[in-house]
């Protein structure tokens, strides 16, 4: 791989996001995300492939250690921070060259739940890993999913609860989106949800951490 | 109504590092410099009164060992078999409830609109800090104000955690004062402002306190379960 793609990738990993930045405290005065992309593009590299060459092999690696515990919500946050440096650059330019994203993702937390932390990692997850994300914030109801829906015909649907008292709420949104659309593909989460709530409710993909948003959205795409 | 309030200034408070380490799952000593950083940052900006306030109402209880129920006046609680066997020699309780405030709450929502994330998630866990905090500091003052009594406190515990029906926050809060502290119940049962707690306290002769209970809970997703300070 082009060293300067492979440093973009590690960059992405470890959460440096410009020259200035001092986390992480071992890259202190090196280029971050933001000088990296700059040079790539000012080297004759497409958007798509900075995309695809550097941003989501840096983001995947720090889904895949989040998912296995050596990273926290911190380093993620700092990793998406340093991609949308990236993007800042890339985002102006996929229009222009006719890329087409992986795809396109719309996620909301559900009507009557306020969290939205971990909403937000997985909403940075998958657009680290090349998607395009419509977040539709908290407390969401079935009629703005589905309005959404119309609007992106293809998108896949994510939806996050952290109440007990909501996942009844998560489940009437999905049983909406479905009569509405059988076969769109709902993906759901949040600390109280699990698999055997996801095929009750008959959503079609439970995932426990963001990664396994992007690997069942890879799955879709593929 | 036996009611006690306390209200809470910054300076009553010492953060430190180690605790929101903790609860963001770090080692006490791991925490990113930029981090610490962000935290310093935001403390500055914290208001001189952050309105962070608390208090608990003791009542006597009827407790239904057969059915694991706990009754406060007309109230039931069924907090799940084992957080009942920590209430199960109670002679009253102490429902609780605390809040960090409407300040944290929207400096973290505010920081996440604009798209800062990570600074956001970090006042957001400065909040769970500083709620638990404030309720370690009422329920160490509880327990030094009933030991002249010869009486004992369990752990606090709370609807949402260890099986309990979250739904049952609604009964606890008919228990206290309409806005207690603050603190109003949504719809779902959802405390606002967000960063409040509350719970009920078992109080009496023969209840005992433990250190550390989290191994007791089978919940793989609550914050609280790597941190070891949590009472």
């Amino acid at each position: 791989m082009n060293e300067l793609l492979a440093q973009l990738a590690h960059c992405i990993e470890f959460g440096k996001v410009n020259k200035d930045a001092p986390y992480p405290p071992d890259m202190k005065g090196q280029d971050g995300a933001d000088e990296l992309t700059q040079q790539l593009l000012e080297a004759g590299h497409s958007a798509s492939d900075i995309l695809s060459q550097a941003l989501i092999i840096g983001m995947e690696k720090i889904g895949v250690k989040f998912r296995d515990g050596q990273v926290f919500v911190p380093q993620v946050l700092m990793s998406a921070k340093a991609m949308e440096a990236a993007m800042n650059h890339l985002k102006p330019l996929f229009a222009e060259e006719g890329s087409a994203r992986k795809g396109t993702f719309i996620i909301g937390t559900v009507e009557g739940d306020l969290h939205d932390i971990g909403k937000n990692l997985v909403a940075m997850m998958v657009e680290g890993n090349g998607y395009e994300v419509i977040d539709l914030g908290v407390d969401v109801s079935a009629e703005t999913f589905i309005a959404e829906m119309e609007k992106h015909p293809g998108a896949a649907v994510g939806l996050s609860a952290l109440l007990t008292t909501t996942m009844e709420n998560m489940k009437n949104i999905v049983a909406k989106i479905k009569q509405a659309e059988p076969d769109r593909p709902v993906c759901i989460g949040g600390a109280p949800v699990n698999q055997e709530f996801c095929d009750q409710i008959g959503a079609d993909s439970y995932n426990p951490d963001p990664q396994g948003v992007v690997e069942y959205l890879n799955r879709l795409a593929s | 109504m036996n009611l006690t309030q306390y209200q809470f200034g910054l300076n009553d408070f010492d953060l430190e590092l180690a605790d929101i380490a903790s609860l963001m799952g770090y080692p006490a000593d791991q925490l990113p410099t930029e981090i610490a950083d962000l935290m310093a940052q935001e403390q500055q900006l914290f208001p001189c009164n952050p309105e962070i306030l608390g208090g608990y109402r003791l009542l006597p209880c009827e407790l239904d060992l057969d059915d694991h129920t706990i009754q406060l006046e007309q109230s039931i609680f069924s907090p799940g078999r084992r957080n009942f066997s920590y209430y199960k020699r109670a002679e009253q309780i102490a429902v609780f409830a605390c809040s960090a405030g409407h300040y944290i709450a929207k400096r973290s929502k505010q920081l996440m609109a604009q798209g800062l994330l990570l600074e956001g998630y970090v006042v957001d866990v400065m909040g769970s800090c500083l709620v638990e905090q404030a309720m370690n500091q009422i329920q160490h003052r509880l327990q030094q104000d009933l030991a002249s009594q010869g009486l004992k406190i369990t752990n606090r515990y709370s609807p949402g955690y260890c099986s309990w029906n979250i739904a049952e926050q609604r009964a606890l809060f008919d228990l206290l004062p309409d806005k207690f502290c603050g603190i109003e119940l949504t719809e779902s049962c959802l405390m606002m402002p967000i960063k409040s707690i509350s719970g009920l306290i078992g109080v009496g002769s023969r209840v005992r306190f433990r250190e550390h209970s989290c191994e007791q809970c089978n919940s793989t997703t609550c914050i609280y379960r790597q941190t070891k300070s949590h009472t």
